[in-house]
């Protein structure tokens, strides 16, 4: 297919503890097209930004090792791929707003050379001009007194600041695949909603495909063409932003839907979902989400659900929907 | 009569800023520029505001983790600035932090137990065994499995990190948390575990936070009070049914505007905001919001608006309002 940017199929991730080697992604499959924002979201530690190192191909190796399936970007299988015809990839075509952004910062470096260089390894342009494209960018992700903040170190920052600092690196080189891990966390509303824009106008200028990791789902609903729901290391449902809000299937789903704090309504106390995820070391023969999960029926606690197509575009991993 | 458990007076926070081989100081950047508030013991305040208006450093300065430029920072009965050394080291005990950034607070070579050891041993509360018990009922509370205790943080996610960095504040029982962004990294499901474990442990222990966020349905679902920041200074600051229902600054209404819903279906009314972006280092003469208010008159350029109480515990630095 032309359009297709992104295919991910059977990923697995493993990681190794001591003497354990167990799985944080199971077998996952998504794609996204050109100029689409697909979401992705789920429960914390269930394997979202490993998924998205993976796809840049920067998972710790040891620990984690990526085991089995395919990424392929533009056709081209990026795991077969070398080291430096990857790095040409990365942080070019493919670029990533990683989650953590006093780790991925530099604390000795000032910003402005950590933006400098990014934008000198993938363009032609000269140190001057570097500089001039960092500060602009500094400005375009709202950062006042720009030029002070290009000559000072991550730690003089706000928490806020630091992040758009990576989203200023993460697009400094009009990427055509943007992998954005929890990219607003940090951010007020107002900051975060000019951020959302700048992304919307890269999507629509240049036909950026996203893949967007956020647990705010007001974002989701906002940017999201598609989303994908992923519990213990598993997908278990995917459909367009619309069905996903106004007819979600997986009960995991509708408890995350019904989680979400009301302006509206002042209630005392807040719906969670019972219960903690399981360990991604334990083995769970039958569905994972199961002990939390209040429609389980007697087959959740033997067999292992398979995605099952509900209607068009719409998978569900459950044992509710099946025949 | 409600007791008042932290008071902070015209509480001023300058970092200089450096330039040149010699790093002469060459301005400083206004983190925090006068700001008045006052917290009731066992309530929660929120504390509000733009990417880097000075949440964290107030919440710091009101820990004494930064020394203030000027002003006062009242806990209990005791001006924070003047108490010796060995006094705060007690004080540190009844006030602690949980931070923005759960990446870069937790040191990555200490297991999860050896973390939540850490504050017990350092103010030598119980014997091994009762620390094991205590560290394992935190540890269910914060809904981290037990079976994580000897694993090391670098191997968990942010929302797990974010777990522990809270089941480590809460273990010593403090009376004031200032949790910075205690929630931003976690999905909606486990936020929502954490803030009814932050007003469970409030209400049996009669604790009393200071609750910095983003998230301002969050905010209002916990707080009593907030205050509203905008580039170092206070800009309302009232009972959250007020501010909610009737936000007065131009500042709050924007803001309130830009919460995205939570529905594809539903498209908000933004109030955009246009016009320069301030910088502390170099703030407007008058209001600090004016390079952007959509409502600014001549007099918003020229004089500093102070705080006036419109209602009772609803006050707005505006001069619309004057
Ligand atoms: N370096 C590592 N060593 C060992 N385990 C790891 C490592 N990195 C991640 N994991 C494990 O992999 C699982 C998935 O982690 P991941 O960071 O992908 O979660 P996530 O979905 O991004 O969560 P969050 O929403 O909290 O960011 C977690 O159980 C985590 O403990
Ligand atoms: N150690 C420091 N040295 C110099 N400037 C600093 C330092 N710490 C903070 N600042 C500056 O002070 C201002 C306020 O920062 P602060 O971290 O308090 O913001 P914040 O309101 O918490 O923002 P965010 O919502 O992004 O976390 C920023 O302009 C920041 O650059
Ligand atoms: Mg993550
Ligand atoms: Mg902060």
């Amino acid at each position: 297919m032309q359009d297709m940017m992104l295919e991910v199929k059977g990923l697995t991730v493993q990681f190794r503890n001591e003497d354990k080697e167990y799985s944080v992604v199971k077998g996952i499959s998504f794609h996204v097209k050109k100029g689409e924002t697909l979401g992705l979201v789920g429960e914390s530690g269930c394997g979202k930004s490993v998924t998205s190192l993976s796809i840049m191909r920067l998972i710790p190796t040891p620990p984690g090792k990526i085991v089995s399936g395919e990424i392929r970007y533009k056709g081209v299988d990026l795991l077969s791929l070398k080291e430096k015809e990857m790095n040409k990839i990365r942080g070019n075509e493919i670029s990533m707003i990683f989650q953590e952004p006093m780790t991925s910062l530099t604390p000795v470096f000032t910003i402005g050379r950590q933006l400098d260089e990014v934008i000198l390894l993938h363009t032609d342009l000269t140190k001057k001009q570097a500089k001039e494209r960092s500060i602009e960018m500094l400005k375009l992700v709202g950062i006042s007194r720009a030029e002070q903040i290009y000559a000072s170190y991550p730690h003089e920052l706000s928490g806020g600041m630091r992040q758009r600092v990576m989203i200023a690196i993460g697009l400094a080189c009009h990427p055509q695949m943007l992998i954005a891990d929890e990219p607003t966390t940090a951010l007020d509303v107002t900051i975060q909603a000019q951020i959302l824009d700048l992304m919307r106008e890269l999507k629509e200028k240049t036909q950026t495909a996203i893949l967007l990791v956020t647990h705010d789902l007001g974002v989701v609903a906002e940017m999201c063409d598609r989303v994908i729901v992923m519990y213990a290391g598993e997908i278990v449902e995917e459909a367009d932003v619309d069905t996903l809000f106004h007819n979600p299937k997986h009960p995991y789903t509708r408890g995350l839907l019904e989680s979400i704090p009301n302006l509206e309504e002042k209630k005392r106390r807040l719906f969670s979902i019972a219960g903690q995820v399981p360990t991604p070391d334990t083995v769970i023969p039958g569905c994972r989400f199961r002990d939390r999960c209040p429609d389980a029926i007697a087959r959740c606690e033997q067999e292992h659900p398979e995605l099952l197509e509900l209607e068009q575009s719409h998978t569900c991993r459950c044992w509710l929907y099946a025949e | 009569m409600t007791e008042s458990l932290l008071e902070v007076h015209n509480l001023k926070v300058h970092f200089p800023v450096k330039k040149g081989i010699f790093q002469r100081t060459q301005g400083f950047v206004r983190a925090v520029d006068d700001v008045s508030f006052e917290i009731t013991r066992g309530e929660t305040f929120g504390l509000v505001g733009e990417s880097g208006c000075g949440k964290s450093t107030t919440g710091r300065a009101v820990l004494n983790l930064i020394k203030p430029t000027s002003g006062q920072v009242w806990f209990g009965r005791e001006d924070l600035a003047t108490i010796s050394p060995p006094q705060m080291r007690e004080k540190r005990k009844d006030m602690q932090m949980v931070f923005q950034d759960p990446y870069a607070s937790l040191n990555p070579r200490f297991t999860i137990e050896q973390i939540l050891e850490e504050p017990l041993k350092a103010h030598q509360i119980g014997d091994s065994g009762q620390r094991q018990r205590m560290i394992a009922d935190m540890m269910d509370v914060c809904g981290l499995n037990r079976s994580y205790l000897k694993r090391y943080a670098h191997e968990f996610s942010g929302g797990q990190r974010q777990r522990i960095c809270i089941a480590r504040a809460l273990i010593l029982k403090p009376q004031l948390i200032v949790a910075d962004e205690p929630v931003s990294a976690l999905d909606v499901s486990i936020q929502s575990q954490i803030l009814n474990l932050l007003q469970d442990i409030q209400e049996e222990f009669g604790l009393t936070y200071l609750f910095i966020s983003h998230d301002l349905a969050v905010v209002k679902h916990l707080c009593n009070r907030l205050g509203v920041m905008y580039l170092g200074r206070m800009a309302e600051l009232g009972t959250a049914e007020k501010i909610y229902a009737k936000p007065l600054h131009p500042y709050t209404q924007s803001l309130l505007s830009a919460i995205p819903a939570a529905d594809p279906r539903r498209k908000k009314e933004r109030i955009l905001l246009r016009g320069e972006v301030p910088s502390p280092s170099n703030p407007p003469a008058g209001c600090a919001f004016v390079t952007r208010c959509p409502k600014a008159e001549a007099i918003c350029k020229e004089v500093r608006p102070t705080m006036i109480q419109l209602e009772e515990d609803h006050g707005v630095a505006c001069h619309l309002y004057t």
